[in-house]
């Protein structure tokens, strides 16, 4: 890799970087989910394996989803989601996700994946308790154990820091 | 709000495929479904919803699959919803007819030539009996 010139105005470089990556991170999900669902309407957790997305890995999470109607919980949580949150969410319920965290803006249409019943990606951005504006892009898509009925969310997201000067494009997050 | 449906064609009818916020990440999800070749036909709709009017607009930004056409038109769904009872209606037994058109046509085609040689024979052997008691 050549060395970036002290001339270049970093804010540049830091602006061009996540784009791509964001972008790549959504769909690369989204081709590992059409990759083993086959033929069938929605995959199965069994066919997951992590070591087949060993990049992306890291910024996905799993949500189990209950027939009965009792809120769903996280059953995954990768590092680079987890480290969002002071507290681990693994085994946890979504209502006690912190609100302006990743984790919980990244699942916030959630119920629209499952009304329905295919994958969806948003972004969008929201101020962190830092109050730092962040720019973030994630992907829900439907998963079943019976090839009928939703019975989890397998998902990923990322985001980054909005510098100051940095221009706000939705598409890069 | 805008969104980005894609939708493919399977099992004879548009079925949504997922759904993009990014009216680039659509097209590209779309463009690599195209390349994929697994549906016939895909497309990308683009919805504008209008939360003060309620109303929402759609319009297809992106077409591709192997046939472009496979959107079914008015014309199409008429027919098939009619089609079957048609059928029922202006053949119920289709193969009689057919059955019986060709063999009397056949039969009237072989028979007058089939007499006249078998006269032609028969009076050819009449005259040549004739000749021979005569002579």
């Amino acid at each position: 890799m050549d060395r970036i010139p002290d001339s270049l105005d970093r804010s540049k470089v830091t602006e061009n970087l996540p784009q791509g990556m964001e972008r790549r991170l959504v769909l690369q999900l989204m081709a590992y989910w059409r990759k083993i669902r086959e033929n069938q309407e929605f995959p199965s957790f069994v066919d997951v394996d992590p070591f087949d997305i060993p990049d992306i890995w890291p910024h996905c999470f799993v949500i189990e989803i209950f027939r009965d109607g009792t809120e769903p919980v996280c059953r995954v949580m990768g590092d680079e989601l987890a480290r969002y949150v002071s507290f681990p969410l693994v085994d946890q319920s979504l209502s006690v996700v912190p609100e302006n965290t990743l984790p919980s803006v990244a699942l916030s249409f959630l119920d629209e994946v499952l009304d329905k019943g295919v994958p969806i990606s948003r972004g969008d951005e929201f101020i962190n308790h830092d109050r730092t504006k962040v720019l973030y892009r994630s992907i829900l898509l439907p998963m079943s154990d019976d090839g009928v009925h939703i019975s989890g969310i397998i998902g990923a997201a990322n985001c980054r820091e909005v510098v100051d000067g940095d221009v706000d494009r939705r598409d890069s997050a | 709000m805008i969104s980005y449906e894609i939708h493919t064609f399977r099992a004879g009818q548009w079925k949504a495929d997922s759904v993009f916020d990014s009216r680039d990440i659509a097209l590209m999800e779309a463009q690599k479904i195209v390349d994929g070749g697994r549906y016939s036909s895909i497309q990308v709709l683009e919805e504008t919803y209008d939360e003060q009017t309620n109303k929402s607009t759609v319009k297809t930004i992106f077409k591709g699959g192997r046939k472009v056409d496979d959107r079914p038109t008015a014309k199409s769904a008429a027919r098939k919803s009619l089609a079957p009872d048609k059928r029922k209606a202006a053949r119920p037994e289709p193969k009689q007819p057919s059955r019986r058109a060709p063999p009397p046509k056949k039969r009237t085609g072989l028979v007058l030539p089939v007499a006249i040689l078998v006269l032609i024979a028969a009076i050819g052997m009449a005259a040549l009996i004739g000749l021979r008691y005569y002579t």
